[in-house]
């Protein structure tokens, strides 16, 4: 575990108290909550912001805040990116690129020659392409659009070579259009860098295109912090209070079928038939071959079957055995299903009607039928 | 034909005004940046502690200033013991004097333009790898120059008519403290009216003057903030 601590803020009626927390070394890391639960709060006391938190934050061998003392933020090396882009206005764009990467020059000579194992430098060009900034670098920055200008802070603190990154709903202050632009931008940083990436986001729709373990925050208080499967199949999990209930499986892509324009998957010891989506033809969306993806079902696309059917349109049908049943709602059970050698479970929702004609139990063996499925990244 | 006319004291003036605008900005930086930062009464009170040399009449001012500072006051006094000549009646006095006198014409400004900058620059230049003393001089020194230079200029200009508080803690002794100000006030006193005439016009066409440039100067260094 990478980063670690124990936080603590009193400011007026509102008061931060996470308790021991961990963040794990790598891949990134949701603080999801509702707005007022101390998202905000909390990454800023992380980052060493508000000079009134007390506690301890750990990050690998360096001591950023223990008791009656606080590591300067410009020692701290994190890359922190705000709600608004926040581009130094007395700069253009290339000035803002370059400032935090000038103020690394000389600690990094410092660095390389102290460790072999170098921390492989991320250079101008890299992040302008990666970023798509070329075309911006002589712009004044109060010509820019939000997406560009949000684009710009990212590429800013990623050339200051920040060993953790640290978001602060970067796309809260983006609208629809600018947001669809730049989602995978951070994708790719997601899959090119290899520091720690904390997001805070109330989005649910983000935590799960983006993060791999969830901060789950209320009230000031951290209520769980748990891998984003477990985060999406919790029955009573904060992502999706109010919505329909769904599962998310992990699979593998085994084949791309093209003349049908399907992808076929590998769900633990079953198979998928997904629909390539409009983006993978675009080749830098396009899903390789081995790689693990997340699908998404609805538990009302899910219905129950006897036996594997002669002919049916329905192209997933998956041999099952039932795990739990809940009471949903008035009318509907939840049917906690297992594929065979699959991690997560498959929820499929059922009236009571047919649960007592069909006299559903637990341990019996089903064909789970699923009219729709989605990958979700 | 023009009479006999010393210039002396529009240099005294000069110099007295350049010494206490450059003094107001270095240490009026410091307190204006701090100023910013504090809130509720501690703030009320010290904004208004530096806001009283605007309703004080100069000569309580100058009075107050002359019990401390001279030989038998507290901090001339201390002055003095140290083999230092005495503050009162030189040009160091004057510029003390002019210091305070001069004090919120140079800090309100200030702090107004580091409030509006608010403290997101300077956290962002932090994560950035810069220190405290870079993020000054890269990032806030820059985003509020309109400031500084207003700042300047009003400090420069009040300094410049000063009248009051000199004539209490300078005196007005020619050649050493006798300003423009005070100077004029000699020639009128003397019913030499066409040496005050002179004095008056230069100081009214070299304060259009700077005022002119410093406008001129203000808005080329507008500094969009968005």
């Amino acid at each position: 575990m990478s980063l670690r601590g124990n936080l603590q803020l009193q400011r007026g009626e509102f008061r931060l108290q996470t308790g021991e927390f961990e963040v794990p070394s790598s891949g990134v890391t949701a603080i999801f909550g509702h707005s007022g639960s101390g998202k905000t709060t909390f990454l800023r006391c992380l980052a060493g912001f508000e000079d009134q938190a007390i506690g301890h934050v750990q990050f690998f061998d360096q001591a950023w805040l223990h008791p009656g003392k606080s590591l300067a933020i410009h020692k701290r090396q994190l890359g922190y990116v705000f709600q608004e882009a926040s581009l130094f206005a007395h700069l253009n764009v290339e000035d803002n690129l370059r400032y935090g990467l000038k103020r690394t020059a000389k600690g990094f000579i410092k660095r390389i020659t102290k460790s072999t194992q170098t921390n492989h430098q991320i250079s101008f060009q890299q992040v302008v392409e990666w970023l798509g900034l070329a075309a911006l670098l002589k712009r004044d920055v109060v010509t820019l659009s939000g997406g560009e200008k949000q684009r710009v802070a990212i590429g800013r603190t990623l050339l200051s070579q920040p060993k953790i990154l640290m978001m602060d709903e970067p796309m809260a202050s983006l609208d629809l259009f600018s947001k669809r632009a730049i989602m995978p931008y951070f994708e790719r940083l997601r899959d090119e860098l290899e520091m720690p990436i904390l997001y805070i986001t109330h989005s649910p729709e983000e935590v799960e295109r983006l993060a791999d373990t969830v901060i789950f925050m209320e009230k000031g208080l951290i209520s769980n912090i748990e891998p984003i499967e477990q985060a999406l199949n919790r029955e009573d999990t904060p992502l999706y209070q109010g919505t329909e209930p769904r599962s998310v499986l992990s699979a593998q892509v085994v084949e791309h079928i093209y003349e049908e324009g399907l992808i076929r998957l590998k769900a633990g010891e079953a198979e998928l038939f997904v629909p390539a989506t409009e983006g993978a033809k675009d080749a830098s969306k396009q899903v390789d071959i081995g790689s693990q993806v997340r699908v998404i079902i609805s538990a009302k696309q899910v219905s129950l079957m006897a036996k594997q059917p002669d002919k049916t349109s329905m192209l997933n049908h998956l041999a099952v055995k039932i795990e739990a049943i809940e009471e949903h709602n008035d009318y509907s059970y939840l049917i906690k299903l297992r594929v065979k050698n699959e991690p997560w479970p498959l929820m499929a929702q059922v009236t009571k009607r047919s649960l007592k004609a069909l006299d559903l139990q637990v341990d019996q063996a089903w064909v789970a039928a699923i009219k729709s499925v989605s990958i979700l990244n | 034909m023009f009479p006999e006319i010393d210039l002396q004291p529009l240099w005294i003036t000069l110099q007295v005004a350049f010494y206490t605008t450059v003094l107001l900005i270095v240490l009026g930086t410091p307190l204006a940046l701090w100023l910013a930062r504090i809130r509720g009464m501690k703030k009320a009170l010290f904004e208004a502690m530096v806001a009283l040399p605007l309703v004080l009449p100069p000569t309580v001012l100058g009075f107050y200033l002359l019990v401390t500072i001279g030989p038998d006051g507290p901090i001339g006094g201390l002055w003095a013991s140290f083999g230092f000549s005495p503050l009162t009646f030189s040009m160091s006095g004057l510029v003390i004097g002019s210091f305070l006198y001069s004090l919120p014409f140079a800090i309100q400004p200030l702090m107004h333009g580091f409030e509006q900058l608010g403290k997101r620059p300077i956290e962002v230049a932090a994560t950035l790898g810069a220190g405290p003393i870079d993020r000054f001089f890269s990032v806030v020194l820059p985003l509020t120059r309109r400031h500084y230079l207003v700042a300047a200029t009003l400090a420069f200009a009040h300094t410049v008519g000063e009248f009051g508080v000199i004539l209490m803690i300078g005196g007005n002794i020619p050649g050493v403290t006798q300003v423009a100000s005070i100077a004029i006030y000699d020639h009128v006193d003397a019913m030499e009216y066409s040496q005050a005439h002179i004095l008056s016009a230069i100081m009214l066409v070299m304060s259009l003057l700077v005022l002119t440039i410093v406008y001129s100067l203000n808005r080329r260094m507008e500094v969009k903030i968005g």
